[in-house]
C-alpha cells in the first residue's frame, strides 16, 4: 500500500477509534479477503477448464427425430451448356402446356390451328437447344423443366380449367407462355459467351416474338390497335375487366420483362388468378448435373 | 517510361552534395513518390478500362455495325417515303421513328453517327414504299433486316452490342407480324411465323 492510501491496519495503528478495530483485523473474510479469493478462485476454475482433457466425441448440435439427412447439391455452374439446355426445358414446358390445354378442349376451333403448327414449333426448337447442348460438349435435356411446371404452368392450367372463360383463358395463358420465350431468348443473348449460341437462340426467339405477336393480333388488334404504351401513351395496359392487354408491338424495342398474366374464374372478393412470369434465373437453370 | 524529371539528377545519384537531403527525408520522399506513381497508375489504368469497355469492337465489327446503322436509316427513310405517298397508314410514322430509335441505340453503343443512309438500298426499295405494295415491301424488308441481324449476332462479340440486336430482332420479328396481316395474310400461318428472307450483306 502507498502513503496516500495506508492499510486500515496501519491507520489503527496510529489512530485508533474504538475498541473494536482489533477485532476487525483479525477477521479473515472481510470484503477485501473475499473479493480477491472469490476472482482467484474463478479464474483457477477457468485455466483448469480451459486445460481439461478433449475426451473426444462429437460436438456438433445434436438432430431430434430420424428424418433422412439432407441431399447436399453439387455446386452449379452456369455455361452456355446449361442456358441452352434451360431453354430446350422451357420449350418442352410449353408444348406440354399446349398439349394439355388441347387435350381439355380449351381452345377454340381457329386457334386450335394455330397451336397445333406453335406446338410443331416448340419440338423443333427443342431440338435445335438439344442439339447445341450436345455440340457444346454436354447433354440434351428433353423434358419440361420443373420449376417452370410446378411454379407457372400447373397454377395457370390449374385457374384457366375452373374459368369462366375458358377459351378466353386459354388463349391468354398462351400468348403468356410464347412471351415469357421470347422474353427469355432475348434475355440468354446477354448470358451466352459465344457468338453462335447468341445467333442460334434468336432464330428460335424471333420465331416465339412472333407467335406472341400472332395471338396478340387475334386477342386485341381489333379493339386496341397493334401499338402498346410504349409506343403509343394512349394504348391502355388492361381492359375494362382487368385483363392485360396484350399488344403485336408492346415496345419499340424487345422486352425481357416480368409482366402480368390474369387467369380464372372471380373469387368471392371478385379477384382472378394472377401472376408475374419472369425470364429464368439460378432457380431455373437446367444445370449440367440434372436430368430426366 | 522515364521516372525522372529533366532536368534533375537521379536523388540516388548525387551523395556527395551539400544540399543532399537526410537519407530517412530521401526514403520517405521516395516511398511518397512511388506511392504517389503507383496511385496514378492505378487511376489511369481504372479510367481507361472503365472509358474503354463499351466500345471494344475491332474495326470488322464496327464495319458490320455502321452497316446495320445504315439499314435501319434506309428503313426509316423508306417508311417515310410511304407516309408521303401511299395512302395513309397509321404504321408508317411509327414504324419509321422505331428504326430510327434502332440506328441511335447503335450509335451509342459503338459512337458511330447515326447519320448516313444505304442509298443504294434506298434508291432499290423507293418504288416499291411510294406504290400500292408499300405494305409487302415493308414486310420484305422488315423480313430481311431480321434476318440480318440475326446473322451480325455470329459476327459481333462484345456482349451490350449482342443485346441491343437481340432486341431488334425481336421487334423487327414482331413488325413482320402485322405486316403480314396488314397484307391480309393474317390466317397464312408462314407468312406470320416464318423468316424466309436473306440478309442484307455490306
Amino acid at each position: 500500500m502507498n502513503e496516500r492510501h495506508p492499510n486500515v491496519n496501519d491507520q489503527t495503528k496510529d489512530t485508533p477509534m474504538t475498541d473494536a478495530v482489533p477485532h476487525v483485523r483479525d477477521n479473515a473474510f472481510d470484503r477485501r479477503a473475499l473479493l480477491r479469493r472469490g476472482g482467484l478462485a474463478l479464474s483457477i476454475g477457468a485455466i483448469v477448464s480451459a486445460c481439461a482433457a478433449d475426451f473426444g466425441g462429437d460436438t456438433a448440435p445434436g438432430r431430434v427425430g430420424l428424418a433422412d439427412e439432407p441431399t447436399v447439391l453439387p455446386d452449379g455452374v452456369v455455361d452456355d451448356v446449361v442456358l441452352v439446355r434451360t431453354m430446350q426445358s422451357m420449350e418442352h414446358s410449353v408444348k406440354a402446356a399446349l398439349e394439355l390445354m388441347t387435350s381439355e378442349g380449351m381452345y377454340s376451333p381457329a386457334l386450335q390451328t394455330y397451336v397445333d403448327r406453335f406446338v410443331a414449333d416448340h419440338v423443333a426448337a427443342a431440338a435445335v437447344m438439344g442439339d447445341l447442348a450436345v455440340a457444346g460438349g454436354g447433354e440434351g435435356y428433353a423434358c419440361p423443366n420443373t420449376w417452370l411446371m410446378d411454379r407457372y404452368i400447373t397454377p395457370i392450367f390449374t385457374a384457366v380449367s375452373t374459368s369462366d372463360d375458358v377459351a378466353r383463358d386459354a388463349r391468354a395463358a398462351t400468348y403468356a407462355l410464347e412471351t415469357l420465350l421470347a422474353h427469355s431468348y432475348q434475355f440468354m443473348v446477354g448470358l451466352l459467351t459465344v457468338p453462335a449460341h447468341r445467333k442460334a437462340v434468336m432464330v428460335q426467339g424471333a420465331s416465339a416474338s412472333r407467335r406472341s405477336a400472332t395471338l396478340a393480333m387475334q386477342a386485341s388488334a381489333g379493339t386496341f390497335g397493334v401499338l402498346g404504351p410504349g409506343i403509343n401513351r394512349d394504348a391502355p395496359e388492361k381492359d375494362e375487366a382487368g385483363f392485360p392487354i396484350p399488344y403485336a408491338i408492346p415496345a419499340t424495342f424487345g422486352l425481357v420483362s416480368q409482366f402480368e398474366v390474369v387467369v380464372g374464374a372471380q373469387d368471392d372478393e371478385g379477384a382472378r388468378f394472377s401472376t408475374l412470369l419472369q425470364t429464368p434465373a439460378e432457380n431455373t437453370f437446367v444445370y449440367s448435373y440434372l436430368s430426366c | 517510361m522515364s521516372t525522372i524529371p529533366k532536368g534533375h539528377a537521379p536523388v540516388n545519384e548525387t551523395p556527395g552534395d551539400a544540399n543532399t537531403p537526410d537519407p530517412e527525408s530521401v526514403a520517405g520522399r521516395r516511398h511518397l513518390i512511388a506511392g504517389g506513381l503507383a496511385a496514378a497508375a492505378l487511376a489511369i489504368a481504372g479510367s481507361r478500362s472503365a472509358a474503354a469497355a463499351p466500345n471494344e469492337f475491332t474495326e470488322d465489327e464496327l464495319a458490320l455495325l455502321r452497316h446495320a446503322q445504315r439499314l435501319e436509316l434506309t428503313a426509316s427513310a423508306l417508311y417515310d417515303v410511304a407516309s408521303a405517298s401511299g395512302p395513309d397508314s397509321a404504321l408508317w410514322e411509327p414504324m419509321s421513328e422505331q428504326h430510327e430509335a434502332y440506328a441511335h441505340a447503335i450509335a451509342s453503343l459503338t459512337g458511330l453517327s447515326a447519320d448516313s443512309r444505304d442509298e443504294g438500298l434506298l434508291e432499290a426499295l423507293r418504288s416499291g414504299f411510294a406504290g400500292k405494295d408499300a405494305v409487302q415491301a415493308a414486310y420484305d424488308l422488315e423480313s430481311a433486316a431480321v434476318a440480318t441481324h440475326t446473322e451480325l449476332l455470329e459476327l459481333v462479340g462484345q456482349v451490350n452490342a449482342a443485346e441491343t440486336i437481340a432486341s431488334i430482332i425481336s421487334a423487327e420479328s414482331r413488325h413482320c407480324v402485322v405486316l403480314a396481316d396488314a397484307l391480309g395474310r393474317g390466317s397464312d400461318l408462314t407468312a406470320l411465323l416464318v423468316n424466309a428472307a436473306e440478309p442484307i450483306l455490306p
